[in-house]
């Protein structure tokens, strides 16, 4: 059965799949190791100008901007790069998806002027400044204070988790302009120039050995209006924005790469002896790998379904709490098969490409980093609440203020 | 494509609207008693929707829609505990029927199905009902064949004037036959079930002599009718399985929301409110599956039997998990024979074991997408 428009989507993957064979650089994951330095940056950078020149780098942009492919299309760019484990644009993650979608749903015409452009080119690294030490799950007893003086705000409190603060031109930050006012409706949200004095960026350990957190510490930091985005006070609404993005969108791509993944975890079955024979001959071992293949299948359905449901109706919702939990889920499952079929040799100290997906080939840290998604992005947790009561319309937990 | 799309989300409503009005929980109760538990008022509306003729080809006054619009409609069948013999007529009698368009008996019975005027039903599984070989025996005779043997778990045989007998041939090939229930010979032995809900018959043979012109399908033609079959019937379970989880998913909700303890409505807790969240990811990701394997067979029904055990193994299990978190939440109202969880529990658990199990599926599965486990 010929649906129309098929012969138009092959003819569009065999070009971007030329493109890719053409362009993907090859070796890379040895090239570059678990440091998030210079060099690496300098790698992510001109990936990211590689995938601009092929017109891939912002597939999920609206053409306006650089973007304007179909659903259907976003996803075979997906597929093709997946293909052949082209890197990750990591570095870029926070500009492509969570700046995007902030600056395009609440900043103004010359906040997005300044921004996009530079972000497609490779000139903008940018990081979120939302979480801080007492305000992780309850984001919205943030601390971090923004007082306006004249024609700046001047911002004084601590930020936490901030991926890739230390290379970040940009943040995307959340601070409370008025401490009187019931926690959700005090808050603003501002771009904040990483070169501004006052910001101090230490870097954090995580549990992989890997630094890509960060503490960021704000002291007297200057704001200038017009970096505000959206109004005063509606901070907390526009955040949901990105957050949602975050949520929702990014997964489209990370599912692309969870099906290698699960190629990745066939061949693993076939090397892995059990009792002497092939773990892929194991029964139990089958079923298990049938089930996460379904899964696999189910996710790579779910992200297309919210994603044709966000172009409907414009904006994200609720929904993408279901694909972050099922998404995140999966992934620390299958990352736990893998540790469970790859023996005592993925216990053997290694590390982790930092231009990789989720999944590396490095089952044991591929595992530990899976709470990467458990835990960022707003706990599972968290999602369950918002599933529960945004989408199943539960009753909210008492609050206390 | 067919030239007609059928436009689900109002078949889907209209099946629910119906249902909702003649298939409520003390209706399914009543019926329970009877012996047959057929409800001829609801045959009629069945019949009055055009519901049995949904997918029959337009060749035989059918509507000639694809087996996902059918889907719909058993999926709200078991959102709302329904039987009363459409899903046997549909999947498996005018399903085995469809599959020989050109048989004498596929013109004298697809009509008549269409137009509600007759139920059908197949015996495909072995008396313990397992769906890897039949359970019936057959002997060639001078001008037909002598059938012997039985099977278990023929959905709604009681109620069937035509049944499809699957069985081995002593040539060793497979056979598909259609009989008349009251043939000399066949016996429908009515199976109690913890399912209350839905009724299924042991058949026997024995001295069963049928001509000629009862062989549906002989040899690699009947070993394909019955994979297909076999393959509507796992489809149709799932679909079945969604509906009962989204129901109970529902009812779930609902009392979450109205059901107060320390003051407040039990929804509200955390450890009520995320499993509730966990139910609502079960039934998407299960929807998502099922919708899956059914493009696949609408698409190419011989090539879509991976997809059909994936989702046949990934929603039953699905459902068999919501519901069991349902009577969970329900409390002790939830273990009561008054309150539905119970028959929602036992009907998720039979689909989930009908027609193959979750094992038995993913193993096919494993089977077709990489060389056969050794032994």
């Amino acid at each position: 059965m010929t649906v129309p428009g098929d012969d138009k989507l092959a003819a569009f993957r065999a070009k971007v799949r030329a493109w890719a064979e053409d362009h993907v650089p090859v070796g890379w994951e040895d090239q570059y190791g678990a440091t998030a330095d210079a060099e690496y940056i300098d790698f992510q950078r001109s990936w990211l100008r590689e995938l601009r020149g092929g017109g891939y780098a912002a597939a999920h942009w609206s053409k306006e901007w650089g973007g304007g492919y179909s659903l259907s299309e976003q996803v075979v760019i997906f597929e093709e790069l997946s293909r052949l484990n082209a890197p990750r644009l990591r570095s870029f993650f926070v500009a492509l998806h969570h700046a995007y979608a902030t600056l395009t749903h609440a900043g103004t015409a010359e906040q997005q002027r300044r921004h996009l452009p530079a972000i497609l080119n490779g000139d903008e690294i940018w990081c979120q400044g939302f979480s801080e030490p007492g305000a992780g799950s309850d984001l919205a007893s943030l601390r971090t204070r923004a007082v306006r003086d004249g024609d700046y705000y001047i911002v004084n409190g601590q930020k936490i988790w901030s991926s890739g603060a230390r290379h970040a031109d940009w943040c995307l930050l959340l601070a409370r302009t008025d401490p009187t006012a019931p926690k959700r409706r005090g808050i603003s949200y501002f771009l904040l120039d990483m070169r501004t004095p006052g910001i101090d960026v230490r870097p954090i350990r995580q549990a992989t050995g890997a630094a890509e957190f960060n503490e960021m510490f704000l002291t007297d930091v200057a704001i200038p209006v017009e970096n505000l985005i959206g109004a005063e006070y509606d901070g907390w609404r526009i955040a949901q924005t990105t957050l949602s993005a975050e949520r929702g969108i990014t997964i489209l791509e990370l599912a692309e790469r969870m099906s290698v993944a699960m190629t990745w975890l066939v061949d693993l079955a076939r090397e892995a002896r059990i009792g002497g024979r092939p773990a892929i001959e194991d029964p139990t071992i089958r079923e298990q790998l049938v089930t996460h293949q379904t899964e696999v299948g189910i996710l790579r359905r779910l992200c297309r379904q919210m994603i044709a449901d966000i172009e409907r109706r414009g904006g994200t919702g609720p929904e993408a709490s279901i694909v972050k939990v099922f998404y995140s889920e999966l992934l620390q499952r299958l990352m736990n098969f893998g540790v469970s079929l790859a023996g005592l040799a993925t216990h053997r100290n290694g590390a982790k490409p930092v231009s990789a997906g989720y999944e590396s080939g490095n089952w044991m840290l591929d595992y530990v980093d899976s709470w990467s998604w458990i835990t960022g992005g707003g706990t599972n947790e968290i999602q369950r609440s918002v599933i529960g009561e945004r989408v199943l319309g539960l009753p909210r937990e008492p609050v206390t203020q | 494509m067919t030239d007609l799309d059928v436009d689900r989300d109002e078949l889907r409503a209209a099946a629910r609207d119906m249902l909702g009005r003649a298939s409520t929980s003390a209706r399914v109760r009543e019926l329970a008693d009877t012996p047959d538990g057929f409800d001829e008022n609801l045959w009629r509306l069945f019949a009055e929707m055009g519901l049995p003729g949904i997918e029959v080809s337009e060749d035989f006054d059918g509507a000639g829609a694809r087996f996902g619009d059918l889907a719909v409609v058993l999926t709200e069948l078991g959102g709302h505990l329904a039987s009363s013999g459409l899903a046997a007529t549909t999947v498996l009698g005018g399903g085995a029927l469809a599959a020989v368009p050109g048989h004498t008996l596929a013109r004298d019975w697809l009509p008549r199905i269409a137009s509600g005027t007759a139920r059908a039903s197949s015996a495909l599984l072995s008396p313990e009902g397992e769906p890897g070989s039949p359970g019936l025996r057959a002997s060639r005779t001078a001008d037909g064949w002598r059938i012997s043997g039985a099977s278990g778990y023929v959905p709604d045989a009681g109620i069937a004037e035509l049944l499809m007998l699957r069985a081995l041939g002593d040539d060793g090939g497979e056979l598909l036959l259609a009989v008349d229930r009251d043939t000399p010979g066949l016996t429908v032995m009515p199976t109690p079930m913890l399912d209350i809900t839905r009724r299924f018959s042991d058949i026997a043979a024995s001295d069963l002599v049928v001509g000629d012109a009862s062989v549906l399908a002989a040899g690699a033609a009947a070993a394909s009718a019955v994979r297909l079959l076999l393959d509507r019937a796992a489809l149709a379970a799932a679909a079945d399985a969604l509906g009962v989880a989204q129901h109970m998913l529902d009812m779930t909700v609902e009392y979450a929301k109205t059901r107060e303890q320390f003051g407040r409505a039990i929804g509200s807790f955390q450890a009520v409110k995320h499993r509730c969240a966990d139910m609502f990811v079960a039934v998407t990701t299960a929807r998502i599956a099922l919708a899956e394997a059914l493009a696949a067979y609408d698409a190419a029904p011989a090539d879509a039997t991976a997809a059909v055990s994936q989702a046949k193994a990934y929603t039953c299990d699905a459902a068999a998990q919501v519901t069991e978190d349902g009577v969970d939440l329900h409390g002790g109202i939830g273990f009561t024979w008054e309150h539905d969880a119970h028959l929602l529990l036992k009907r998720a658990r039979l689909d989930q074991a009908l027609y193959g199990d979750s094992r038995t599926h993913r193993r096919a599965a494993a089977d077709l997408a990489w060389v056969p486990a050794a032994g």
